[in-house]
């Protein structure tokens, strides 16, 4: 949708021009532009950090209160419930696959601990192929 | 009725737009109508976040154009309303006759 917007802008920025002159047209494309970003600005990409974040500082908290664990690392477990609930919010938000991929991977550098290759990969694949699934099937339907 | 399904101010004039403007109905168009007729300042992003609302209820389908070398090169999308969207107008427009109907308007 972004794409057609900035068409638009620029399509109509020439008839303002055309209309109103360059000055008049610059400050019409400006105040469009200030005034629509937050319309066009997505909250959905949170709706996949915010959880995956949550989840990660619930973690810290559940292994800070095991008195002999054998290491830091977390269990395959508790990692496949973030790609879980990851991929259930993804669909839930009908966020776009992109938008997925970059809210995974802002989750993933922003975890306290460091993530298994595996798990990265994991998350990432899964969260992209849920979101690109949702949004197709949402275009069909 | 339940309340998800009235269409709001901003959304009926979006729709009655799109309907005047029949297969040219993007973005562009629908705000200029709107800015034309009724004289507000209607910016873009408004235009196109309420038409993203009308298609996830069904009211409007869109779909997407070639680019053209005055858009930069990017693609247009146009938008249809359905019959859905059809139904939605008349009963809004039946809802503020009904309520206007009898009232003496003061001058």
């Amino acid at each position: 949708m972004t794409e057609a917007v900035w068409g638009d802008l620029r399509e109509e920025f020439a008839l303002q021009r055309a209309e109103q002159g360059l000055c008049g047209a610059a400050v019409w494309y400006a105040r469009q532009v200030a005034f629509s970003m937050p319309m066009l600005l997505s909250p959905r990409p949170l709706a996949i950090l915010l959880p995956m974040l949550a989840l990660d500082r619930l973690w810290c908290l559940v292994y800070s209160l095991i008195p002999m664990k054998d290491g830091l690392d977390r269990a395959p477990g508790f990692l496949a419930a973030n790609i879980a609930v990851a991929c259930w919010c993804a669909v839930l938000s009908r966020a776009s696959a992109p938008a997925a991929a970059a809210a995974t991977t802002i989750a993933m550098l922003l975890a306290v601990s460091a993530e298994p290759p595996f798990y990265v990969l994991s998350a990432l694949v899964c969260v992209t192929a849920a979101s690109h699934l949702a949004t197709r099937n949402r275009s069909f339907s | 009725m339940p309340k998800g399904e009235s269409l709001g101010e901003f959304e009926h004039l979006i729709l009655l737009a799109v309907l005047r403007l029949r297969d040219d109905a993007y973005g562009m168009r629908v705000r200029r109508e709107i800015s034309g007729r009724t004289g507000r300042d209607v910016t873009i992003g408004a235009v196109y976040a309420t038409l993203e609302r009308l298609e996830n209820k069904g009211l409007v389908t869109a779909s997407t154009g070639e680019a053209t070398p005055e858009r930069g090169g990017r693609p247009k999308r146009s938008f249809h309303v359905t019959g859905a969207g059809i139904e939605a107008v008349n009963r809004t427009r039946q809802e503020v006759e009904s309520m206007s109907e009898g009232l003496v308007f003061p001058t």
